[in-house]
């Protein structure tokens, strides 16, 4: 099965109509891979992936900004 | 439910001036993609504005990734202490002092300078010179350096915009703004009237708890707004003196200035878009929007829609049920400054110009946040003096 952060990338690289060349440590905002309003719609779309509601404090501009953040974050806390 | 958008035009269709316009006729709220959510009627953009649960606070929305805490990006008790902050600079007394002492003079040099002109670029050379003295005066920024703040303060204008523009510049150019606000502070050019040391003193005298930052991130703000939306705005109005509804000796009536500039506010509010956040699982007109989600509320639709104005896009004074400085609890707490400035600026034109008369006019309008109109030319005729 397909890993939560594999899937979050796939839903980053839908954004895009051409490839868009997104590592563990790109940062989403600074490199064009999100606008803001689709890092905001990110939360939705982790939240979905994960499985359950995120806590408010998970929610900060360092815990999302990279896909290795937000698997540290999110997926793989206990 | 209408039709779901690709993100792709979503992104495009925010990009357009007058987007709600491209939305299916017949629903007030549109989902435009999964966490996205556009309300476009009067009464449903008063609803989602006013809604407890729709908030502005989001700790990923640009504004606050780049100006940190703000009166902007809080809600409930916390935004409540930032209106508090700004209350004394933004009172009615404060105002009548501002149309005494402050604004006549910004305003006659304005018009001075542009009676008997034709300009092709009304926006960037002249708009900007009346907020930014006002704002400049009481934020206690010494004169000199008004124009490295407006160099400085443009760019970041397209922060709050959608599509946002967030670059390494407009970072850098915060992070100058604060530096510069706080050396002007430390200097104390002001004599302790400055926003910052109001800010400061009503912070410590009401016990309120923020720190300097956040009182900084505020004063910063406060500026942007007050310069950037006014500018947008008098090019707006100067546009529509120049299109010639009304005959410039009309204006001459306070009443009559009056009802003009709130239908000019109508038909071009320089916030069009708003944005704000589902906090919670809610409905907007029955429609559900669920927790995370983004609500753009079209100020620019509220404000044309058919139900509440008749022939909507129709200049026609004396209207009621426009929003153009917001509702709820985030309304625009400097509306009445901008009021007062704006029509000392028409005051100030009709007696100085003979006419007003757009010259070239290619109609466009650029902005979600701070829209005007663009690519025109508009001429400023001297009225000549009577012989006595």
């Amino acid at each position: 099965m397909e890993s939560k952060i594999a899937s979050l990338r796939n839903w980053l690289d839908d954004l895009h109509e051409e490839p868009f060349d997104i590592q563990d440590d790109t940062d989403l905002i600074q490199s064009g891979a999100v606008t803001s309003l689709q890092f905001v719609q990110m939360v939705i779309e982790i939240e979905r992936l994960h499985g359950r509601k995120l806590d408010p404090g998970m929610i900060t501009i360092e815990s999302m900004r990279t896909l290795k953040a937000i698997d540290a974050t999110v997926f793989q806390a206990a | 439910m209408p039709g779901v958008a690709t993100t792709a035009s979503s992104t495009s269709l925010l990009s357009q001036p007058y987007w709600y316009r491209h939305l299916p006729a017949g629903a007030d709220v549109h989902r435009l993609d999964e966490g996205l959510f556009a309300v476009t009627g009067n009464a449903a953009v008063q609803e989602a504005l006013a809604h407890p649960s729709i908030v502005a606070e989001h700790p990923l929305k640009a504004s606050a990734r780049a100006f940190g805490p703000n009166v902007l990006d809080a809600d409930g008790p916390s935004h409540r202490a930032f209106r508090a902050l700004l209350a004394p600079i933004l009172s009615a007394g404060r105002i009548a002092e501002y149309k005494q002492s402050l604004m006549p003079g910004l305003i006659q040099e304005l018009v001075g300078s542009i009676t008997g002109v034709e300009t092709h670029d009304f926006y960037n050379s002249f708009a900007h010179r009346v907020p930014y003295g006002i704002v400049c005066a009481i934020l206690g920024i010494d004169v000199s350096l008004e124009d490295r703040f407006h160099e400085l303060t443009r760019p970041l204008a397209r922060l709050l915009d959608y599509p946002t523009q967030e670059t390494d510049e407009t970072h850098a150019n915060v992070a100058e703004l604060l530096r510069l606000i706080e050396g002007q502070r430390a200097a104390g050019t002001a004599d302790g009237q400055s926003l910052l040391e109001t800010i400061e003193r009503t912070r410590d005298r009401k016990g309120i708890l923020l720190t300097d930052r956040e009182v900084r991130s505020t004063a910063l703000l406060f500026f942007l707004a007050g310069t950037e939306t006014s500018s947008a705005f008098i090019t707006s109005l100067v546009y529509c003196v120049g299109r010639g509804v009304f005959g410039l000796d009309e204006l001459c009536d306070d009443t009559v200035r009056d009802d003009y500039i709130e239908e000019v506010l109508r038909l071009y509010p320089p916030v069009q878009t708003i944005v704000r956040f589902a906090s919670e699982d809610l409905t907007v007109q029955g429609v559900e929007v669920p927790r995370h989600s983004a609500v753009l509320a079209s100020i620019a639709g509220a404000n044309r829609d058919p139900r509440v104005f008749d022939h909507p896009d129709r200049f026609q004074t004396s209207r009621r049920g426009s929003v153009p400085f917001a509702v709820g609890a985030h309304a625009c707490p400097g509306a009445m400054l901008a009021k007062t400035e704006f029509s000392l600026l028409i005051e100030e034109i009709v007696e100085r110009c003979s006419d007003v008369v757009i010259t070239r006019d290619h109609l466009g309008m650029e902005s979600q946040s701070f829209s005007h109109p663009t690519d025109f030319s508009i001429e400023f005729r001297t009225r000549q003096k009577k012989r006595s």
